[in-house]
């Protein structure tokens, strides 16, 4: 019986150590990281959804346009694609693309990358998903932001992004300056 | 191990607890008849007494039901109250609190194992450790703005579940996990492939060994069964091929269970499976392209290592069985049938084999006779209804399809009406008389 008792005890021990491994990891990841991270710039129009339970957060949709990137192979123009976008800086400061790669290992370790979605066709070959959807603030605030870009003007959200665990995190979301 | 731990609790009871109450009540006159002695009944009473308070009450049961509800509700609010205070916290204050939920979990598993709780403490750890999980993980995501897709999140969630379900032996977290199973739907193949076979050992453990948890687990199959087949079912041939393995899967073994006499409730598999063959055969008697065929000549691997391995399992309940081999055999017909169309097809791909249609009709006449005289012979109601019904709905599809005169039809209509009928009356005639209802 105290056999048992200790093996159970050792088992729900390692579970909940398999448990804690990921957020432990995440949080030393973006507060203690290896190497500091590179800001990128995005343009993002936001709206307002309201959910029973996450409350309001604002919705963000990176400006189609705003983002310079490469022409890809038409073996590429795949639905649902998932690629590692490059990211690089353009003229104004703001991010761009330089490459996508569809191997992980085939990119630098200086080269900071996220994850984006594809969802094919040349037509439109700008419309990629990014990652980051949504940027969760006070429930006052986000109607706030909303009619503040009712004008058609956008906002700037600002992206950490760490090369070498090639994890990102969102750091602002700030009118244009 | 841990899993072991629900033999504790002996076999399953909770239907046999009207015969356990029909004992106990015996007993005074069996004493007093000097058919036992006074020692002996004083132990037969001991026995199933504690057998009986062994068994959860049904009176017990909603309070705690209840009781989950208003716990559920009250943590949902101070979530909310939480949420809407957010913004006064610092990033640290935030992930503690993140954390609570699972510092909780981990204190009540930690006095459950301790202090060696019963199944109801196990079941509240399990639930409260995973659910704990699941909430640091998701506002983590939220304090660091890190949104990333639904499917990883909950495929990460489930997985770091599925060690606490062998853990804990926990029944209920076992429903939660096959219930969020459905989120990572079209998340790929292998993801799903991983999750499936983490809690197959599981549900092949108690419905072998004939656990406390038998009946529960054979509910719990349903669920893990529609999503293998909703996964691996991607290709829209191979779905076909997918449903009817594993109606016929679920055919003979919820005949078995019919065949051991329990309990309609005990045994959720024979008649929603029988259902859903007559459905599919009815839907493909009306649709059925030959398009199939190239459907499923041209599905990837993987499915078909799938559809084998229900294949197997199935063909193995088949070949266990000594009685209805034939019952269990019906439903792999089409499987043979589509297997052969698109063999054929692989051999010539210009040609596809039309008229195919009047196979399901056929099908349909055959199984539901087949049943009938099943039925008949061994005087099982539901094997003979289910006959009545394969048939009647045939009548019914081909009603909207043929092209017959009316009178003919209406014609049709009150023979097959009528033969239900006194096929129903015939045999529970015999059966009166058979002495068995």
């Amino acid at each position: 019986m105290k056999q048992k008792k200790r093996l159970l005890l050792l088992m729900y021990t390692l579970c909940l150590g398999a448990i804690l491994y990921y957020p432990a990891d995440v949080i030393c990841s973006i507060e203690f990281p290896a190497e500091p991270p590179v800001e990128f710039r995005f343009k993002v129009t936001v709206y307002d959804p309201y959910d029973p339970f996450r409350g309001r957060y604002v919705q963000l949709a990176v400006k189609e346009d705003s983002v310079m990137m490469p022409d890809l192979p038409q073996s590429h123009y795949f639905t649902d694609r998932t690629a590692w976008a490059v990211l690089g800086k353009d003229a104004e400061g703001f991010a761009c693309i330089t490459r996508f790669e569809f191997d992980r290992k085939k990119l630098g370790d200086d080269e900071c990358a996220i994850r984006v979605k594809w969802p094919g066709g040349a037509q439109n070959k700008n419309a990629v998903e990014y990652p980051f959807s949504r940027y969760y603030v006070n429930e006052q605030k986000a109607p706030e932001l909303e009619n503040e870009l009712r004008d058609g003007s956008y906002m700037v959200l600002t992206v950490q992004v760490f090369a070498k665990t090639r994890r990102y995190a969102v750091k602002s979301l700030d009118p244009v300056k | 191990m841990a899993v072991m731990a629900g033999k504790e609790m002996g076999p399953a009871m909770a239907g046999k607890k009207q015969e356990m109450l029909w004992i106990i009540s015996e007993l005074p006159q069996l004493q007093e008849q000097g058919v036992i002695s006074p020692e002996a009944g004083a132990r037969l009473q001991e026995h199933y007494q504690k057998k009986l308070d062994a068994l959860a009450e049904p009176q017990k049961i909603f309070p705690l039901i209840l009781g989950l509800i208003g716990v559920l509700m009250v943590a949902a609010g101070i979530v909310l109250f939480v949420n809407h205070n957010w913004d006064m916290l610092d990033k640290p204050w935030r992930i503690a609190v993140a954390a609570l939920p699972l510092v909780i979990g981990a204190g009540i598993s930690y006095f459950t194992i301790g202090w060696n709780r019963g199944q109801l403490w196990r079941e509240a750890s399990a639930v409260l450790t995973a659910t704990g999980a699941a909430t640091l993980i998701a506002l983590l995501s939220q304090i660091y703005q890190q949104n990333g897709a639904f499917q990883d999140y909950m495929f990460l969630v489930l997985l770091l579940s599925l060690p606490l379900i062998y853990c804990f032996n926990s029944i209920a977290l076992a429903f939660l996990y096959a219930g969020f199973l459905f989120a990572l739907e079209e998340s790929g193949e292998i993801r799903p492939l991983l999750l499936v076979a983490g809690l197959l050992p599981y549900l092949l453990y108690h419905l072998i060994k004939r656990t406390p948890w038998l009946v529960p687990c054979r509910y719990l199959a349903l669920p893990v069964i529609i999503f293998t087949g909703a996964v691996w079912g991607g290709s829209e041939g191979i779905r076909y091929l997918y449903a009817f393995v594993l109606c016929s899967l679920l055919i003979a073994a919820g005949l078995t269970v019919a065949e051991n006499q329990e309990g309609r409730w005990r045994n959720p598999w024979l008649i929603p499976a029988f259902l859903v063959l007559i459905v599919l055969s009815a839907v493909n008697s009306f649709f059925w392209s030959s398009q199939v065929w190239i459907w499923i000549g041209s599905s990837g691997i993987i499915y078909w290592v799938v559809l084998a391995g229900c294949l197997i399992g199935n063909l193995v309940l088949v070949a266990r069985c000594r009685q209805e081999r034939l019952l269990r055999l019906l439903p792999l017909i089409p499987v043979v049938i589509m297997l052969a169309g698109a063999g054929l097809w692989l051999m010539n791909r210009d040609r596809c084999t039309d008229g195919f249609d009047i196979f399901w009709s056929l099908y349909m006449v055959v199984a539901g006779v087949i049943c009938l005289w099943r039925g008949w012979e061994t005087r099982r109601m539901l094997i003979f209804n289910g006959g009545s019904g394969m048939l009647l709905v045939c009548g019914v599809c081909r009603f909207f399809d043929a092209e017959m005169p009316i009178l003919f039809r209406s014609a049709g209509f009150i023979l097959l009406g009528l033969g239900v009928v006194l096929a129903n009356i015939f045999f529970i005639r015999k059966n009166t008389r058979g002495g068995r209802a």
